[in-house]
């Protein structure tokens, strides 16, 4: 049966997982990194880089890194989370063909789904090489607060990364899944994800046989583990320039090194209480010295550094537990995500907000992607009892009469689902109505997603709230959502059929797949031919170490100058199809280099 | 060959008026197929010498006496900062560039140079920024530092024509001639600096950057190689380097590639390629074999 992997495809990192045998384990990268961050960048040559390489150049390289694609997946080029992030990232962000954002990157345009389909690749590798087999079906999780748009996008961007998301699941839910695996539970846990760019909140309730309800989610997309970092490095620059009256921010490739050294001295500061940040030559004076920076930076400091930060969210676990109506007391259990949650003064402030101790069995960096794995496993050998039901995430219904939102299906109903309900017209003489399809969970309607709209016409003239229209939404298993709207006395009807877009069409869907695929080729390509090389390369080096000795031996003989032209002749191949890049090539060679080495080291041998 | 890939030093682009660029700005290269290096005495740090025939390309243009020719090896940058010597250049040089010259700078070109040579100027067996041979030039004003003599009035001497200014176009070629492709680009570009947009200038500083960049390439050897650092991390700071050689070494982790660091370091592969090569020769980096 084919494996399916679970990925958490996080803002700032991601981190896959598959079950092996009964658990789910994490796929650690070649690196042994659990996590890969989230972003992708093209070099001045023009080369891909993803993940931790990618974050090591993201300052001196910025207008070509491309990091937190998540809070641009799915949205609109109009909507005013892409204006923010249009005036606060690095990158370019243009209009795309569709209303959609597209990302600039060097003198390329990237759809969003087209980024995170980058990252999605880099994960997909990960997996392949750690199981050794291909890998084509995953879950991967999403935010509870994604609409059908930004899930749809998501989906796309696993489809262009060669992956066939078999199910999208909701982060705090895939947690508490893996929270609750193996356990049979019925309880209301919160789930607090602090992550490096995100703030999540979520209350659900874990019912018995596979119900996991979000009751409510809520959060900050702009607060998380960078906010901490850019707090140390503040202070970091701000000593600094009352000791040499210079500014670090001015130089890029000083900046990198500060962003680099906050990030580790605060994971290092979860662990013990002061923690030495060392970077000389971190800039040239005008007199052409460079100098050093040489601070100790104090769990202590860094707590009070960040003290707003974490009142933060602790505001927002208020907010998220009035919005399920629920008291503190009421949270049994608190599931912490995200490496944020390492920190002690985090922890502290969970466990002096919700009167308890956070839960410590579940690995804070791991529990979504395991979670997600969980459900993959479930989806495929139909594990009923833990497959999750596929819900709304969000309610879906119209604008009425003073922009107020009018809902038809609820938040969290369990798909396919049908609901109806019975409208008047709100003027006199009314003979046409405007049918606002909206999605979200806000009473007014301008706050929720606008879906689709149409007008029902040739409604009799009649005194407002004297004709009945009815509208009906029909939602089915692939989230098209269908509505109708019937003149109840003429019985006129008009509908609409939404389908939730990412803002690609399929044919540019399917090139970006090929682009995508070719891409995949190349790299194996590469590393087939460095496999080869290295092997060569060392079989070289022995053979030219050995062949003085060999040619002392047997070069006055006739068959020994001829074994020894033999000999540089497949050297020099060699070295041709290195140059050439020809694995084919090269891959016969080692062959030959392999006898020409046995032969060499029998000579020498011999003597 | 040389198994550093130093067969392919002749510049993919364009290169100036030349027919190829001579591979033999490496004088320890063994790819010249005559000064072949021992296997057992690497000539530089981080790249094994192979004892490889000539390249057959190369057959043909290079003979003994060519690879005893050090002109076309590469030269040192002299200590007399060469952007002040080519702002002095560049202050004598004639409003309006001579047009572009059809004859390519040949191997026998280098052995009679046609055009004027910086004062002082030798080519040199070193690398540049391996500065202890490096020879010293006085600076191009220096004469007119020297007192008045008192006696002037009296007896005044026969004035002397200075000789003619150098044009730094003749500078340009004649350096890349003789393999000095650093003092070439520095030229090239103090040029590019008033005429940014000067073809003959910018085919220059391309192809010298071009061969430079694979001459810093081909020395550090594979760039699949990973890059440690040599040093203690307490004795970092002493060390003599600046902010961009700071930063690089930063970049050193262990796991990383020199082709990973080129990628990160944010910098012109040049520039980094250089740096590091700077490191490795300080022996603050060492290159051990990367994994596939």
């Amino acid at each position: 049966m084919e494996r399916v992997i679970g990925i958490d495809l996080g803002t700032t990192n991601s981190c896959v997982a598959v079950m092996e045998g009964d658990a789910p384990v994490v796929i650690p990268s070649r690196g042994g990194y659990k996590t890969t961050p989230s972003i992708v960048a093209v070099t001045e040559a023009g080369k891909r880089l993803v993940g931790h390489i990618a974050k090591r150049q993201a300052i001196t390289n910025a207008e070509n890194t491309v990091y937190a694609a998540k809070r641009l997946i799915g949205r609109k080029w109009n909507s005013p989370q892409v204006k923010n992030a249009i005036m606060t990232s690095s990158y370019t962000i243009v209009e795309g063909p569709h209303g959609d954002v597209r990302i600039k990157l060097r003198d390329k345009t990237y759809s969003v789904p087209e980024v995170s389909s980058i990252v999605l690749q880099e994960m997909k590798i990960v997996a392949e090489d750690y199981l050794g087999e291909t890998v084509t079906k995953a879950v991967v999780t999403v935010p509870a607060y994604f609409n059908d748009n930004q899930r749809q996008a998501t989906k796309d961007a696993g489809a262009i990364a060669g992956l066939d998301v078999i199910r999208i699941i909701n982060e705090p839910t895939a947690a508490s899944l893996a929270y609750g695996f193996g356990k049979e539970l019925d309880r209301t846990v919160a789930v607090y994800d602090l992550g490096g760019g995100t703030f999540d909140i979520s209350v659900l309730e874990i019912g018995a046989h596979g119900v996991f309800k979000v009751i409510s989610t809520t959060g900050d997309t702009f607060l998380g583990g960078e906010d901490f970092d850019a707090r140390i490095i503040d202070w970091l620059v701000e000593s600094f320039r009352e000791e040499h009256d210079l500014d670090l921010r001015q130089d890029r490739m000083a900046l990198q090194r500060l962003r680099d050294a906050a990030e580790k001295a605060k994971c290092e500061l979860s662990t013990v209480k002061e923690s030495e940040i060392n970077l000389p030559f971190i800039i040239s004076t005008g007199r052409n010295e460079a100098l050093h920076l040489q601070r100790s930076l104090s769990r202590e400091t860094l707590e009070k550094l960040c003290e707003d930060l974490v009142e933060r969210t602790v505001d927002i676990c208020r907010q998220a537990l009035d919005d399920a109506k629920l008291d503190v007391d009421e949270i049994e259990d608190v599931i912490l995500v995200g490496g944020m949650t390492r920190m002690p003064a985090i922890q502290r402030a969970v466990t002096d907000y919700f009167q308890r101790e956070p839960n410590k069995g579940v690995h804070p960096d791991e529990v979504v992607a395991l979670g997600a794995a969980i459900q993959g496993a479930a989806l495929v050998e139909d594990k009923h009892e833990m497959i999750l039901l596929d819900v709304t995430p969000h309610a879906l219904g119209i604008m009425t009469f003073g922009s107020y939102f009018e809902e038809l299906i609820p938040q969290n109903t369990t798909v396919p689902t049908s609901h109806t309900k019975v409208f008047t017209t709100s003027r006199d003489n009314q003979t046409a109505v405007k049918i606002l399809v909206m999605q979200g969970e806000s009473k007014k309607a301008d706050e929720n997603e606008l879906l689709g709209e149409f007008i029902l016409t040739g409604l009799r003239r009649a005194p407002k709230g004297h004709v009945e229209i009815e509208v009906t939404f029909e939602l089915n298993t692939d989230g098209i959502v269908s509505v109708h709207a019937k003149d109840l006395e003429t019985g006129q009807e008009q509908s609409i059929q939404v389908t939730a877009s990412s803002g690609l069409t399929p044919d540019e869907i399917q090139s970006m797949m090929s682009s995508a695929q070719d891409y995949l080729v190349e790299r194996r390509t590469d590393e087939d031919f460095e496999k080869a090389r290295q092997e060569a390369e060392t079989m070289l080096a022995e053979i030219e170490r050995l062949f003085p000795d060999v040619e002392r031996i047997v070069g006055t003989a006739d068959f020994g100058r001829d074994a020894i032209v033999k000999a540089r002749s497949i050297v020099e191949r060699t070295q041709q199809a290195i140059d050439r890049k020809d694995t084919a090539l090269l891959k016969e060679q080692i062959e030959q280099l392999a006898r020409t080495e046995r032969m060499f080291r029998g000579v020498v041998a011999r003597t | 060959m040389g198994q550093n890939g130093t067969d392919s030093i002749t510049p993919q682009s364009l290169a100036p008026e030349t027919d190829a660029i001579d591979s033999s700005w490496d004088d320890d290269d063994p790819v010249s197929g005559v000064e072949f290096s021992s296997p057992e005495a690497p000539t530089t740090p981080g790249v094994r010498a192979l004892a490889a025939p000539a390249l057959p390309e190369l057959e043909d243009e290079l003979s003994f006496e060519d690879l005893n020719d050090d002109g076309d090896r590469v030269t040192a940058i002299p200590d007399v900062p060469a952007e002040l010597l080519a702002r002095e250049l560049m202050s004598r040089a004639p409003q309006s560039a001579p047009p572009l010259e059809q004859t390519a700078p040949s191997l026998h070109d280098r052995e009679t140079p046609t055009g004027p040579v910086a004062p002082g100027r030798a080519p040199s067996l070193e690398l540049p920024f391996t500065s202890a041979s490096t020879p010293k030039f006085a600076p191009i004003d220096d004469l007119d530092l020297a007192p008045p003599d008192p006696t002037a009035d009296a007896l005044p001497l026969p004035t002397v024509e200075p000789p003619p200014a150098p044009d730094p176009y003749v500078e340009m070629k004649d350096r890349y001639a003789t393999g000095d492709f650093t003092g070439a680009l520095i030229v090239a570009e103090s040029l590019l600096e008033t005429q940014p947009e000067d073809e003959q200038a910018l085919r220059y500083a391309s192809s010298c950057r071009e061969v430079l960049t694979q001459m810093y390439a081909a020395r550090l050897g594979p760039l699949t190689q990973l890059v440690t650092v040599g040093v203690a991390p307490d004795q970092i700071r002493w060390l003599s380097l600046d902010h961009r050689a700071g930063f690089l070494l930063s970049m050193v982790d262990g796991t990383s590639t020199i082709e990973e660091i080129l990628d990160i370091s944010g910098m012109p592969r040049l520039d980094a390629l250089r740096i590091l090569f700077t490191l490795l020769e300080q022996q603050v980096i060492v290159l051990a074999p990367g994994e596939a």
